[in-house]
């Protein structure tokens, strides 16, 4: 596999009453490489008390697992570091660990959660997994740890879940036994029949809204879901501020009008250079009313067209304080964080020609330099939803 | 009387110098005035960087002549007085 990028997303629901979750999921990639490497854990009970085993069972996979040393020795130092609860005789902490190359080749560590959906063309099927079993003193019954190897395609799809998914609606007329894998399977192939493109956001969200759906919407456990999903990477191009020399204006135009993938602009100058070198009117959108940022533009062959510098301000406080999408958006910089948070690469380019207006002493507050903004959203982008950028100084 | 075109700058210093207030005009304007005026917007028009005029933003373009230091009420003002002289 080439070329694809892998995207990888969570959805958790913490147990009603409970405020913290107890399930942890770490993600992490390795950005020379495109390796991703996941682990998902289940804590035993809820609560603080759940969250800190799971957070140091998660933490010690992802830190093994990165370190590249042998997975089965990884998993049996964690493991033979877990204690056992005195008085159920099982283990603190369920895990599941992937470890996907950007070749899509998938080494999976599975430890008592529920096994993981491999999807492909829309059917789940599973991996060819290898068992190793160990003993462990004070268990009460051998631990079985399930080893896979293989390689994710295109398209393909890893749907991870904690019990909670799994044993969704016990006791309940619908689901007697809970909703179990054969539901969720059958959850996935439904939802993945209707919409074959769907992100691994919103399907790790759907599933896990169905769940708590099955608990008569109090989750009676953790509900965590993850899901990786290997595609062709969805390109943007968000181009800001006029270049230093005037000559680049009809390069930068052009640039864009080529580039295989989306097309962001920020900025009034930037706007009226492209619109003047494409020869496409700009119309501003008067019915978008908000005091912080000004309203977005429509250009034909531009995706979004927004203001500079109060926008990419408040789009990186909006990438850094994590905020969730609530669609539709309602002004210039949330449609900007949308794009954003759709693409997994984002190439920047940004002008340096300085606006004079823009540091006048008299303006009521400091607009600050594009280069910092920009600095501030490739490293939320970056660090927190694990996009690629790039940036390009005209 | 004619209708007229107003275009108000959304750009960054024109909008933070008050042209966020410039884009409600349609809600200070009495008719008949507002029943002949087309209000759009412009990514920016360019002028916050002509220092050469002594004006400032926010810049309006009304009836195609270009006004800068405007607030609500000089803008209500001009374009009253620009569609009574039509």
């Amino acid at each position: 596999m080439n070329n694809s990028f892998i995207e990888m997303d969570s959805c958790q629901i913490t147990k009603g009453g409970q405020r913290i979750c107890g399930d942890v999921f770490l993600l992490e990639r390795v950005a020379e490489s495109g390796r991703v490497v996941a682990t998902l854990s289940d804590g035993m009970g809820s609560g603080v008390k759940a969250n800190v085993l799971a957070n140091l069972t998660a933490g010690m996979g992802q830190r093994f697992a990165l370190a590249g040393s042998d997975m089965r020795k990884n998993a049996e130092a964690i493991l033979n570091t877990l204690p056992v609860c005195r008085e159920r005789k099982i283990s603190y902490a369920t895990f599941t660990l992937a470890d996907i190359q950007p070749d899509g080749s998938t080494h999976l560590v599975e430890y008592d959660n529920p096994l993981t959906l491999w999807v492909r063309g829309g059917t789940c099927k599973d991996p060819e997994r290898r068992a190793h079993i160990m003993e462990r003193p004070g268990a009460f019954r051998e631990e079985v740890l399930q080893f896979s190897h293989f390689s994710l395609q295109p398209e393909d799809r890893l749907v991870i879940c904690s019990d909670g998914v799994a044993q969704s609606g016990m006791g309940t007329k619908p689901h007697p036994l809970g909703w179990r894998e054969s539901g969720l399977r059958d959850y996935v192939e439904e939802i993945l029949s209707q919409d074959a493109r769907i992100s691994a956001r919103d399907l790790a969200k759907k599933i896990a809204q169905r769940a708590v759906a099955n608990d008569g919407y109090q989750a009676r456990d953790d509900i965590s879901c993850v899901v990786a999903y290997a595609r062709t990477p969805r390109k943007l191009l968000v181009a800001t501020g006029p270049p230093y020399e005037a000559s680049g204006d009809a390069e930068l135009a052009q640039s864009m009008a080529q580039y295989p993938g989306k097309r962001a602009i920020c900025g009034g100058t930037t706007a009226s250079i492209i619109s003047r070198e494409w020869n496409s009117p700009v119309h501003v959108n008067l019915d978008e009313r908000d005091r912080s940022v000004p309203p977005s533009a429509t250009l034909e062959g531009a995706d979004l067209v927004t203001e500079g510098m109060l926008t990419l301000g408040k789009t990186a406080e909006l990438l850094e304080n994590r905020w969730e999408a609530d669609i539709p958006a309602k002004n210039a910089a949330e449609k900007l964080t949308l794009l954003l948070r759709e693409s997994d690469e984002v190439s920047f380019v940004v002008g340096t020609r300085i606006n004079e207006a823009h540091h006048d002493p008299t303006l009521p507050f400091e607009l600050g330099i594009r280069r910092t903004l920009i600095d501030r959203i490739r490293r939320a982008l970056e660090l927190i939803y694990l996009k690629k950028t790039d940036v390009t100084y005209v | 009387m004619r209708t007229i075109v107003v275009t108000v700058c959304s750009g960054t210093a024109c909008y933070i110098l008050g042209g966020s207030d410039l884009l409600t005009l349609r809600d200070h304007l009495e008719e008949p005035y507002s029943r002949h005026v087309m209000l759009a917007g412009s990514p920016c028009l360019n002028r916050c960087k002509d220092r050469s005029e002594n004006k400032r933003p926010p810049y309006v373009t009304v009836d195609g002549k270009v006004y800068g230091n405007m607030t609500l009420e000089t803008l209500v003002k001009t374009v009253q007085s620009v569609l009574d002289a039509s």
